[in-house]
């Protein structure tokens, strides 16, 4: 799609041409879809576009088909494990997001999620280790038929990996992760099973 | 042995056997003319040669000749190895007995303490500045101090003694570990001159980063003065990013001799490991998902 740059100058920085959501810009900036009003952040630092919801900034592109699904009842634990590649010092207090909720085209609608924070160890040689991090969660008792995705982000921490809650420069998730059963009743294969004098 | 004499006054080193002037000078006694004088290094005076002066091998001497001829005086006597010289006004005069070679190889033994030196070109007849040295030429040499010159070839050696790397306000022993990354670099390396003589030591060197790119390449001679017996001198190189994480290396040679350079230590190995100095995170993702 075709965006219009909120602020001029953006636009002048691309000859007049407006930019297309996925393109590599040169500046940081907010850009809105003049169809349907979407408005859209550009990080030319990450080169990551955003897009705005509810009062969050979602990385477009961060969502992927899920590998697998598993089922889930009402009650039933997730447990959903991160992992990434790390060099660099020693990082206490990294903030963490677990969701499961429903990705749809405005972003992603979080139904339940927990902020737990970690520490990473320092791994000061040039070969990136991998860390680790998980957190269950529980559904409850009367989840939605269309909890169906996952989603995970880190920022802060002391240094900082960068980012921010809004704004995190690490997030992944998948579509399609889930399958929620035990919602409603659900009656198949209905049929005489035998009839016999008694 | 046999020198060639020049018409004229020459300055000539005898090569022969101790014995009497009379003998020294029978072949040409015919075309003497004036008094012959011997050069005295010890007293610095020069002293009239008779019949009956016992000759000094390898002494200097002014001979004054009617025409040119050939002297000969019987066997060489075995040459000295070096000569002693004097810090005094009068200066010296000396045999060289070295080979023909660059003068600041001649004078390698006593390069410290050198402050002049002359050569007598007996077709000239003058005191010449010479840049290659001639063999059993006679040398006015001036010395700072009293000093012994060497004609045998120096015994080269030499050790790098410490190894540094300077990045921003701190300093880390060569190997370095754990230094940040994006500092900049700037080696500093000591030579020292284990040989008997003073030595004009170099140094060169080429570091290269984790991918084996060469990141600084250096090299230089110490300028005057030059390092005496057992002295240090500091090399440093110039300044570079430490950019990349990982293992950077670096590979030093000390030199002397620079009109034939020989590397008399070496040093092939780790200049430091640089480590990442934020946090850096990557292949961000679910790595599993699963109901428990």
């Amino acid at each position: 799609m075709t965006l219009t740059p909120l602020i001029s100058s953006f636009k002048l920085s691309l000859g007049g041409a407006d930019p297309v959501v996925g393109q590599q810009l040169a500046f940081s900036g907010w850009y809105r879809d003049p169809v349907t009003g979407q408005q859209y952040y550009y990080d030319a630092v990450q080169n990551q576009w955003y897009v705005y919801a509810a009062g969050y900034l979602y990385a477009l592109g961060y969502m992927n088909p899920a590998p697998k699904q598993v089922t889930l009842a009402p009650g039933d634990k997730l447990k959903i494990t991160l992992s990434f590649k790390y060099t660099g010092p020693a990082v206490t207090g990294v903030s963490s997001r677990y969701c499961i909720g429903a990705y749809g085209a405005t972003g992603f609608d979080e139904k339940i999620y927990l902020t737990p924070t970690f520490n990473i160890p320092a791994n000061l040689t040039a070969t990136p280790v991998t860390v680790t991090n998980e957190t269950t969660l529980t559904l409850p008792a009367s989840p939605g038929a269309d909890w169906d995705d996952i989603y995970v982000k880190i920022w802060g921490g002391t240094p900082s990996i960068g980012g921010s809650e809004l704004s995190p420069n690490y997030i992944f998730g998948y579509e399609n992760a889930l399958v929620i059963v035990g919602i409603t009743p659900v009656i198949t294969e209905f049929k005489i099973l035998d009839f016999v004098k008694v | 042995m046999s020198t060639a004499l020049k018409a004229g006054g020459n300055f000539v080193v005898y090569t022969g056997k101790a014995q009497s002037a009379s003998d020294a000078f029978a072949s040409i006694m015919s075309y003497l003319a004036g008094v012959i004088y011997y050069w005295n290094n010890v007293t610095g005076l020069y002293e009239q040669v008779i019949t009956t002066t016992l000759m000094v091998p390898y002494g200097c001497y002014w001979i004054e000749v009617t025409q040119d001829c050939t002297w000969t005086y019987g066997p060489d006597e075995t040459a000295p190895t070096s000569v002693q010289l004097y810090a005094r006004d009068a200066g010296n005069l000396v045999p060289y007995l070295g080979p023909a070679q660059p003068a600041q190889d001649a004078f390698a033994s006593i390069v410290a303490y050198l402050t002049l030196y002359y050569y007598f070109n007996n077709v000239t007849k003058a005191w010449e500045f010479t840049p290659t040295m001639v063999p059993l030429g006679v040398y006015y040499v001036r010395v700072s101090q009293n000093c012994v010159w060497s004609f045998a070839p120096p015994v080269l050696k030499g050790t790098i003694t410490k190894k540094e790397l300077e990045y921003d306000e701190s300093r880390a022993v060569i190997p370095a570990s754990n230094i940040p990354k994006d500092k900049a670099g700037l080696v500093h390396i000591w030579g020292r001159n284990d040989s008997k003589e003073t030595q004009q030591m170099g140094i060169s060197w080429v570091i290269t980063d984790p991918d084996g790119v060469t990141r600084e390449s250096y090299s230089t001679w110490e300028a005057w003065p030059y390092t005496g017996a057992g002295g240090e001198h500091e090399f440093i190189g110039g300044r570079f990013s430490l950019d990349k994480v990982g293992t950077w290396v670096i590979n030093v040679a000390l030199y002397m001799n620079p009109s034939n350079p020989t590397i008399v230590d070496s040093y092939y190995g780790t200049l430091c490991s640089v480590i990442p100095a934020e946090p850096e995170v990557t292949e961000f993702k679910i790595q599993d998902y699963v109901k428990i």
